[in-house]
């Protein structure tokens, strides 16, 4: 029964994902043609409001392996790994339209 | 911004005045041009419109209370008033409803909304039928700001929005991080056309905090210089000092946010000063700084004064004040505190009541519910913390099997956020629970043992590899217990004079005193105590109790000198009973143990305390039963009936 819960989770937040890879696609097309940099800060805003919300399914999913990882099926497994491959495209169209190197390392206490 | 005082101005060129000042944080001219604005209002809607311009600036000093005090009567709507509200109270139920489709209601209620998330988490916003996208209102005031010409606004309400956002843990932090760099290198080039050289400065500054680059806070500190902004050059100082250690800014940053009077940022200095001393076990220190970061945020807002509460019961825990800690925890474990306090409330709380062996259901659900509060505010390094606090329950249950799951899945959880030295913790905790366990079974063999030193070598592997000292050292320091149980002394005292070494390298002075106790009661044992050792072991517990007891760490302070005591009996004994030196020392030190012990129950009555650490496992009833049978035995019956009052 749980595992059909996570199956099912997994499943709606693979679509959600995708909602979000192709309005983020849309973004960095719109953004290609922008010359107003003040346009150029709003597309950039929506984009990571989008990555934000892709952030939290991210961790969502996180909590349904770390409960079901032990006894989860085959079925399960594919799952995560259509969520993984799903998350490697998002990552990619993040990185192809940003023009700023990565930092990983953040602590902000302000 | 140059002032003529000799005929009055109109009030377009002094609101003008008030928005320079205001951006460039000029505090005191920008109160100043507020007052003469009410000075010439003309209608009660000036008049409050001048109120909540003095009212803005108090906020940027991080008077709240009087900031809302000024305009809590203003009759006609203002956004700002219902932010105020929120931020005091710390609960947006009562003003959600009360915010309009201005720009500045837009800009308000996006970050209310964004800050419950953050303390409250998503869930709270929903039942509160709260669904509004914060970012969807952010965007529409950001074209509503330009449309009206405002661009140093429009500009930084961007900006405070990628800082919230970098306040949240999400897991795709590489992402965020990058996304946030690129919006604020737009910022950057947008802000050519912004009127202020701050509004700039603090866009390079938010990149400096972003990139752990010092460069780019150089930029700000000139950028800030240029418009004279005292209270940003304090920022720029500040971001020296605690990002790069730079300490001796920490002085210059205190010094001109005393300047221009700016609560907020002196709280926060002391708050960041606090946990420093806390982390190197300077507690005396910690309080003071403490008390100052408590006095400055007093009008801050309930969540500036929520953070340094957590910081007040971390140290009360170290320092074993117990019923203090209780009546702390108990009062941030209510429903109108936010989630996020509660949850880290709870988690320091459970771990003292497994630490004073409290009631297993009650920590079952205090930490249960941590875990659950921590999980839904997406805050993964805290729930990180709190499954540890549950790894220690598990542990006091007993069982060997379900401690292994656990350590297991704090194992999967900390490679999932990168943490490679939690990892290494739990190979550590797991080694050393697991002998723990085994010991209070009567099932120790060579087996168990071999298992457990395996686990700690892997852990001083990544330690090492991570140039982690403590956490190294924190591994010799359990194997010197190991060791000591089993009986291989030399292996003992090696493990932990290694230990004690790392400790004292990286200034951790708690435990570098720790280390030195378990020297000391190490060399207790008649194998191991001559006349070459006793002054090892004496030097070692004279050093430690003279730190607990200046730091106020009352539990493990009275457990040294009950131990200086034992060592000088031993002594005595050692030396054929013949040296009334070392006789009249125990006397001394059981005398001295006597009032520690008053002191320490004066604030603890309600706990038998139990040392986390095993081999100073002592209890007053048998400390006390020691001292009565030695003032017994040298015919003291005075003195030993304190003993037996006690």
């Amino acid at each position: 029964m749980q595992e059909q819960s996570t199956m099912m989770s997994t499943v709606s937040a693979l679509g959600v994902y995708n909602s979000y890879i192709s309005a983020l696609i849309k973004e960095n097309e719109k953004a290609e043609q922008l010359k107003d940099i003040a346009e150029i800060c709003k597309s950039n805003f929506k984009k990571l409001s989008l990555v934000k919300k892709f952030s939290e399914i991210d961790e969502d999913i996180l909590n349904y392996e770390i409960a079901n990882i032990d006894d989860c099926s085959a079925n399960f497994f594919s799952g995560i790994l259509a969520f993984e491959t799903t998350r490697l495209r998002f990552k990619e169209e993040i990185t192809k339209c940003t023009k700023t190197s990565p930092n990983q390392n953040l602590g902000l206490h302000y | 911004m140059h002032e003529d005082f000799s005929e009055p101005k109109p009030r377009s060129t002094l609101l003008e005045q008030y928005w320079d000042y205001f951006y460039t944080d000029n505090f005191s001219k920008a109160i100043e041009i507020s007052l003469k604005l009410f000075e010439s209002a003309e209608t009660d809607f000036e008049k409050d419109e001048a109120k909540e311009l003095k009212s803005k600036i108090l906020l940027k000093q991080g008077l709240y209370l009087d900031a809302y005090d000024l305009i809590k009567d203003r009759k006609s709507f203002s956004p700002f008033k219902l932010f105020l509200e929120f931020l005091l109270e710390g609960n947006i139920r009562p003003v959600l409803g009360r915010f309009k489709n201005d720009v500045s209601s837009h800009v308000y209620k996006a970050f209310s909304s964004m800050l419950s998330k953050v303390y409250w988490g998503a869930d709270y916003l929903k039942s509160n039928e709260h669904y509004e996208d914060p970012d969807m209102l952010l965007e529409k005031a950001f074209d509503e700001l330009i449309a009206e010409g405002k661009i140093d606004f429009a500009i930084l309400t961007l900006a405070k929005s990628v800082e919230i956002s970098l306040q949240e843990a999400h897991l795709s932090k590489d992402l965020i991080s990058l996304v946030s760099l690129e919006q604020i290198d737009n910022l950057i080039k947008f802000s050519e056309q912004a009127k202020y050289d701050s509004t700039k400065a603090r866009l390079f500054l938010l990149k400096a905090l972003l990139t752990k680059n010092r460069e780019f806070a150089e930029d700000a500190e000139i950028l800030f210089g240029k418009d004279k902004n005292r209270n940003g050059l304090a920022e720029v100082y500040l971001f020296y000092a605690n990002e790069f250690g730079e300490e001796e800014y920490f002085s210059k940053a205190i010094n001109l946010y005393n300047q221009v009077g700016n609560n907020i940022a002196l709280s926060l200095i002391n708050s960041i000063l606090a946990s420093q001393s806390l982390v190197n076990g300077n507690l005396r220190d910690a309080e003071l700084y403490l008390a100052r970061a408590k006095e400055k945020n007093m009008q801050c807002s309930l969540f500036d004064r929520l953070n340094v509460d957590i910081q007040e019961l971390s140290l009360l825990s170290i320092q074993g004040r117990y019923d203090e800690i209780e009546a702390l925890a108990l009062r941030l474990l209510k429903e109108d505190i936010p989630k996020f306090f509660q949850a880290q409330a709870g988690q320091i709380f459970a771990g003292i009541l497994i630490k004073n062996g409290g009631d297993t259901e009650q920590i079952r659900r205090i930490i249960d519910t941590s875990c659950d509060y921590f999980k839904e505010l997406k805050r993964f390094h805290h729930l990180l913390q709190a499954e540890n606090i549950r790894f220690q329950e598990c542990l006091m249950e007993g069982n060997g099997e379900e401690l292994k799951a656990k350590a297991q899945e704090i194992i999967k959880l900390a490679s999932k956020l990168g943490n490679i030295e939690e990892v290494a913790n739990k190979y550590v905790d797991l080694a050393y629970g697991l002998i723990n366990i085994n010991a209070r079974k009567h099932n120790l063999n060579e087996e168990n043992f071999a298992v457990a030193i395996d686990y700690f070598e892997k852990a001083i592997g990544i330690f090492k590899s991570e140039d982690n000292k403590i956490g190294e050292a924190n591994i010799y320091q359990a194997m010197g217990d190991l060791f000591a149980n089993i009986g291989k002394f030399e292996d003992s005292l090696n493990s932990l004079i290694k230990a004690k070494k790392l400790y004292k390298s990286t200034q951790a002075n708690l435990q570098n005193a720790v280390t030195e106790t378990l020297i000391g009661i190490l060399i207790l044992n008649p194998a191991v105590l001559n006349e070459h050792t006793y002054p090892i072991a004496e030097d070692h517990l004279e050093r430690s109790y003279k730190y607990f007891s200046d730091e106020k760490i009352l539990d493990i302070s009275w457990k040294t000198l009950f131990y200086l005591a034992d060592l000088n009996l031993k002594y005595y004994t050692f030396k054929n009973k013949k040296d009334k030196l070392y006789l009249q020392k125990t006397k001394d030190f059981f005398m001295k143990m006597l009032s520690a012990i008053e002191e320490y129950q004066e604030g603890s009555h309600k706990f038998h305390a139990n040392d986390i650490y095993h081999i100073t496992n002592i209890s007053i009833e048998q400390a006390n039963e020691k001292a009565y049978d030695f003032f017994i035995s040298i015919g003291d019956k005075e003195n030993a009936k304190k003993f037996k009052n006690n």
